[in-house]
């Protein structure tokens, strides 16, 4: 029952992803579909909550075949091509099959065996962190057992149990997710954790290739995101952070590709919202990342004004928020609150001197916490260390070359810009978000130290991409390849 | 290859340049070079000279208490002391945590717990206080409504000793559920008061009376919650669930 489960999600991202375009690589295909199942199951059990309907495992499978077959039915009315839907671009068809790479092989070894590694982890213990057991994976049994959000859960009140806090009114992706794998008969969720780790490998190798990266380049970028230590240990926790992680990096990613090229790249514009539009059901301050991304729309909207644009632009920013503000709804109607002094989450606008020495402080390092977050290497390893220095070494480069081009070419300074949009631009957002937090309900160390860490895995995965993608990393991995091949491509 | 290529939509990579033609032998030996860059690469960065932090620091505990460590263990404890010094430790002892610790101790760990069954994990992870509510668990039924043992209830009795386990998780609320749901929790301090702590109390359940009498089952620890049963037990365990009422 779990597998046709499983299978089930994946046919739905699949179809999905099919619709909004033939394009798609493989790799890319079978790395989104289960994130965009998921979500799209997700959302559907946040509308049997408007609709009254309980969510059970049959009213899941339902809605979802029924989407399936609407899609295939707009498939065969828009006389889409089988064999490009079911044998998109593969990206190692360009590969000689006569000349091994090598270097590759070994980094994908690697990297396989980490995640085999990371999932056996994942699948061998029970939950058993604080966060999920009095948090998403509660209300993940829950929800399997009583079919509704609004449940034993909440005092007739409507204030969630204690010690849920805020994680009683989280967005809903983690915990419906995980209701989805109990409902199918499992006696744990952590193989949705596991799936979306997976997922997210395959999705951002194939993201990094689109992104000009030849192979070797796209695997060495892999493996760094995957040796960042405070996030491959919580690959195999069940919790927020990792799957919030997966979906601001690809989002981000896909919306860089679509900003690299509005024209060919139209699909990377809608594969963003799908997975942007997922993220705010992962955590509440995703908002962040979708405003982010809603922006860039808007800017290229006023740009370009065209008809289309503005069509996409409205679809865009709308559809973004449907899941978040349904969500919203759904609490605001049923009065459901945390379990929290103060009024949970909110801000404050006002500047506190104190309160911004110690979320300066706890960023860069102050007397009573020297290491500070963000360069702190038991966290992120030498990630923050490399795009710091590569986002120099990128404004020198591009300095340098525009100053002495004889005809100035603006590509490779737009391409950095939006490089930096998608890496600088969600950090800053991110960082900036937390001195406004109304530290009523917690203190701002506890919370930078725990929630601040875990939310900048994305931005990390992030700054990785900007590394690789960087003029300077695509230099060096070109003479690689054109040391082997004789060529750059592969 | 020209039928391959149909099938290429969009592959946005950048156009060759600097292409010239390597022979089958050629390519193999340039590609081997570069092999042997990323070995060397790893082997520096991620698999040579691990220590493992957490031990050189029982060792040093050791050897400030007075123990004499064994040669093997002083050369580890002095080797341990250099890498400390070393850019090695300083740039890339995390990615060697990574993969020594994260990975290869974890999976050593999970093929020696490998015969333990989902509870056993669990209680290696939770310890006691699982092992507590998974006693609970397996002495109600699914529609009980159990009365769980206040805070105060938790401090350990001055008789007792040292020895005793001690409990705080079963106390939260939502933790206890997890493990203990469907069955209801009823906590007779914390869910009735206004203030706990000195602060407005978050968790009164305005529902706590009704809740309350309809407890069937009764928490013990440390021999606490005796004097909540309608009746006098026959034996006093410490650690124990009873009916409320006398069957």
């Amino acid at each position: 029952m779990l597998w046709i489960s499983i299978l089930l999600t994946i046919l739905l991202g699949f179809s999905t992803l099919t619709i909004i375009s033939n394009q798609f690589s493989y790799l890319e295909k079978w790395g989104a579909s289960f994130l965009v199942g998921i979500a799209l199951q997700v959302f559907g059990m946040i509308l049997f909550q408007f609709l009254g309907i309980k969510i059970t495992i049959s009213s899941i499978y339902i809605y979802s075949f029924s989407i399936i077959v609407l899609e295939w039915i707009y498939f065969l009315l828009t006389k889409n091509s089988f064999k490009k839907a079911f044998l998109p671009y593969n990206p190692f068809l360009i590969v000689n099959p006569k000349q091994v790479n090598l270097p590759w092989f070994l980094l994908v070894t690697l990297i396989i065996y980490v995640l085999w590694a990371i999932t056996e982890k994942s699948l061998f213990w029970p939950t058993f962190e604080f966060d999920a057991v009095a948090g998403y994976d509660l209300v993940a049994k829950v929800l399997a057992e009583e079919g509704t959000f609004k449940n034993s859960l909440f005092m007739s009140n409507g204030i969630s149990m204690y010690n849920m806090s805020l994680r009683a009114v989280y967005p809903p992706l983690v915990s419906g997710s995980f209701a989805y794998a109990y409902m199918s008969g499992a006696e744990l969720s952590k193989i949705i954790s596991s799936l979306y780790y997976i997922s997210f490998v395959a999705l951002l190798y194939a993201l990094l290739r689109r992104a000009s990266l030849t192979h070797l380049a796209s695997a060495f970028g892999i493996l760094l995101v995957l040796f960042i230590p405070e996030m491959t240990s919580h690959a195999a926790l069940s919790q927020t952070n990792m799957p919030q992680a997966v979906y601001t990096s690809t989002g981000l990613l896909s919306l860089y590709l679509w900003l690299r090229n509005t024209d060919k790249n139209e699909r990377y514009l809608w594969l963003s919202l799908l997975l942007l539009a997922s993220n705010t059901m992962a955590r509440s301050e995703n908002i962040l990342f979708a405003f982010l991304a809603g922006l860039a729309v808007l800017i290229v909207t006023l740009i370009q004004r065209t008809k289309k644009q503005w069509i996409h632009l409205v679809i865009y920013g709308t559809t973004l928020l449907i899941p978040f503000v349904l969500w919203m709804l759904f609490l605001k109607i049923n009065h459901l609150k945390p379990a929290a002094l103060g009024e949970g989450l909110s801000l404050s606008l006002a500047y506190d001197a104190n309160k911004f020495n110690d979320w300066w402080g706890l960023l860069w390092g102050y007397k009573d916490y020297p290491e500070g977050i963000v360069m702190n290497k038991n966290f992120y390893a030498l990630v923050p260390h490399l795009f710091f220095i590569t986002l120099l070494i990128s404004l020198v480069y591009a300095l340098v070359k525009w100053v002495s081009a004889k005809e100035k070419d603006l590509k490779p300074i737009q391409n950095l810009s939006f490089l930096l949009y998608i890496s600088l631009g969600p950090f800053i957002l991110y960082t900036v978000f937390y001195y406004f937090i109304k530290y009523d309900w917690d203190s701002i160390r506890n919370v930078m130290l725990f929630s601040y860490k875990r939310g900048l895995f994305g931005i990390m995965t992030l700054f990785v991409c900007f590394i690789m993608i960087s003029e300077p990393a695509q230099w060096i991995f070109s003479q690689f390849n054109i040391f082997m091949f004789g060529k750059r491509n592969n | 290859m020209a039928k391959k290529n149909k099938i290429i939509s969009t592959p946005e990579v950048k156009p060759n340049t600097n292409s010239k033609s390597i022979g089958f032998f050629e390519f193999y030996v340039r590609s081997f070079v570069i092999l042997l860059f990323f070995i060397v690469l790893l082997w520096v960065v991620v698999f040579r000279n691990y220590f493992d932090l957490a031990e050189a620091d029982a060792l040093s505990k050791r050897m400030q208490a007075g123990q004499i460590l064994s040669p093997e263990e002083s050369k580890q404890l002095k080797d341990v002391q250099i890498f400390l010094s070393s850019s090695d430790y300083k740039w890339f002892y995390n990615y060697k945590w990574v993969y020594h610790n994260l990975i290869v101790k974890n999976l050593k760990i999970q093929d020696q717990l490998d015969s333990l069954d989902y509870d056993g994990r669990q209680a290696y992870k939770n310890g006691h206080e699982f092992n507590y509510l998974k006693m609970i668990r397996d002495k109600t039924p699914e529609n009980a409504v159990i009365l769980m043992p206040d805070q105060e209830d938790l401090k350990i009795p001055e008789y007792a000793g040292n020895n005793v386990p001690q409990f705080s998780l079963i106390n939260d609320k939502a933790w206890a559920y997890y493990f203990l749901y469907p069955r209801k929790l009823v906590y007779d301090k914390s869910d009735a008061l206004d203030s706990l702590g000195g602060q407005k109390n978050i968790r009164k359940d305005p529902d706590f009376k009704k809740n309350r009498a309809s407890v069937t089952h009764v928490a013990i620890v440390y021999g606490n919650g005796y004097n909540k049963l309608n009746y006098k037990a026959d034996s006093l365990e410490a650690y124990t669930v009873l009916p409320i009422n006398k069957k």
